[in-house]
């Protein structure tokens, strides 16, 4: 009976969604300008800050699983805080680390008269904080699992330790950092918390989808319903992205070793 | 060294594949003038015991290490392939000092001349099997890739595998797989070849083909070769030469004939007892 009321309470809102969809209006709310607007903003700052994640987040999953340094335990455990931190929080840090008075901020003011907070790129920083988490968690697990052993034989070959990662680490790792940049892109889309806290909801400039929808809310619920719509859709490309992708090659892959 | 021709039974086309000339670029250095093999004092701590065994091996000969499963086996393979460092004693290949903690010295395993042919093979799955040949060569930037892949595949046909290169290792059987890890590690030319149980993973009939290859393949490789075994037959069929291995230091060397006709402890009785009527 609980597993029921579980399921229902996942299920009956979006049943609700689809229920009061504007349907008839669905193409012309799409092609209104802010909503396109806001869609564009969206899939431009969460895949700027997808790669962001990478090229940061595989560095950092590296040092994590395979470097041994003091304080490890620490570095491992505030790189994935913004998990779990509520999302305004983070915004909030932020601002107060980079903002026009900020710690860190006040002096690209002072010298160059640039501040971070309220710009797009403000976007791309506050979900690359929230979302990385998700990539450099998922690296980091798929390389603890790796077995060494391979760099080792890498190395009785003559490889370098950079081309030993290059050649036989990150391939072995590249389906993790695949699904990994898919969460972190799925998070970043629907970044909410952090951006309004740090980038404010400037339309064209920092409007993203969920912002959007909820600026929309207040004005034109059907338009919001019609944004609503296009995130859910994401949701579940997404999801069948990771199930189609990533689990049926694993099962493949035990397939082939139990031949 | 006591060459043992006549105890295997070659395959003739692998003969021939064997003694065929050796492709581009890969084993330069072995059978020069002035080599002088392995000369070796090797001393680590490893858990329970230390391990402390000194052994020598000629260039082209095959020396058997045989002994109970944490005897140190593979720790004497992982100390000479720079894995695990020595904590005492000398580790000299042709002349060049590889570990002598006394004098502070360590060559790191990417620079050493040494093959290591790993039990299970650890043949690199996201690659194709040419790849994993041509690893060495264009890790240590000796070969371009197009003269990586020729080289690979010139291996891969002294290996009976012609054909094999674009085919991924998942899609090898046990011995093909060996083969291929043998190919990787012999394209670098390495001046020592270290093979850790190369037979312990195959079933009955294609370990004893690769058993009459290996016979054939590893003397003509020109390097000095230590096979790790814990079977007392394989040894015999591959070694000129056998070093038994209690806890952590030599129980006995000798001839596998020598050994089994003089068992010098009861457990080389035991070993040979069974296995050396067979090798008559």
């Amino acid at each position: 009976m609980p597993a029921v009321l579980g399921t229902l309470l996942v299920l009956l809102p979006l049943v609700g969604l689809l229920w009061r969809a504007p349907w008839d209006a669905l193409p012309r709310l799409l092609r209104e300008a802010s909503v396109r607007e806001a869609l564009w903003l969206s899939i431009r700052t969460a895949t700027v800050a997808t790669v962001l994640s990478a090229l940061l987040g595989v560095p950092l999953a590296w040092l994590l699983a395979r470097v041994e340094f003091p304080g490890r335990a620490l570095a491992r455990a505030l790189v994935t805080l913004p998990m779990v931190l509520p999302p305004v929080v983070g915004g909030v840090a932020l601002l107060l680390a980079a903002g026009r008075r900020g710690v860190v901020g006040h002096y690209a003011y002072d010298a160059f008269g640039v501040s971070l907070p309220f710009t797009t790129t403000a976007v791309v920083v506050a979900q690359t904080f929230v979302a990385m988490p998700f990539l450099v968690v998922a690296v980091e697990g798929a390389l603890l699992g790796v077995d060494r052993r391979y760099e080792d034989a890498a190395a009785t070959l003559g490889a370098s330790s950079w081309y030993t990662f290059r050649r036989v680490t990150l391939p072995a790792v590249a389906p993790s950092i695949g699904a990994g940049a898919v969460l972190c892109w799925a998070r970043a889309l629907g970044e909410f918390g952090a951006t309004i806290t740090f980038a404010g909801s400037l339309p064209g400039t920092t409007r993203t989808m969920p912002l959007a929808v909820y600026s929309a809310m207040e004005t034109d619920s059907d338009a919001a319903i019609a944004l609503s719509l296009v995130l859910l859709v994401t949701s579940v490309v997404v999801l069948a992205a990771l199930r189609g992708r990533w689990l049926p090659s694993a099962r493949d892959a035990v397939a082939r070793a139990a031949q | 060294m006591t060459s043992q021709a006549g105890q295997g039974k070659p395959d003739d086309t692998v003969t021939s594949q064997a003694g065929r000339d050796k492709p581009d670029g890969a084993v330069a250095t072995t059978g020069e003038a002035g080599a002088t093999g392995l000369r070796a004092h090797v001393v680590v701590d490893r858990g329970p015991f230390a391990l402390d065994v000194a052994l020598d091996v000629a260039p082209g000969e095959v020396v058997g290490v045989l002994g109970p499963n944490g005897a140190g086996k593979s720790s004497l393979l992982a100390a000479l392939a720079g894995l695990l460092p020595l904590r005492d004693g000398r580790i000299m290949l042709d002349d060049e000092v590889l570990d002598d903690p006394a004098a502070d010295r360590f060559v790191e395993p990417r620079r050493r001349p040494v093959g290591l042919v790993f039990q299970d093979y650890l043949l690199f799955g996201t690659m194709s099997v040419r790849d994993n040949v041509a690893f060495g060569l264009r890790a240590r930037r000796l070969a371009s890739r197009r003269a990586a892949h020729d080289a690979a595949d010139a291996w891969l046909d002294r290996m009976g595998l012609s054909g094999y290169g674009p085919r991924r290792p998942a899609t090898l059987s046990g011995g093909q797989a060996q083969r291929v890890a043998l190919a990787r590690a012999l394209a670098t030319g390495p001046r020592l070849l270290l093979l850790d149980e190369p037979l312990a993973a195959l079933d009955a009939t294609t370990r004893v083909d690769l058993r009459t290859f290996l016979r054939a393949t590893l003397p003509a490789t020109g390097a000095a070769v230590l096979v790790v075994t814990h079977d007392p037959t394989d040894a015999a069929a591959l070694a000129d030469r056998l070093i038994v291995l209690g806890s952590g230091t030599v129980d006995a060397a000798g001839t596998p004939a020598g050994l089994a006709e003089n068992p010098p402890t009861p457990y080389i009785a035991q070993l040979f007892g069974t296995t050396a009527p067979a090798r008559r």
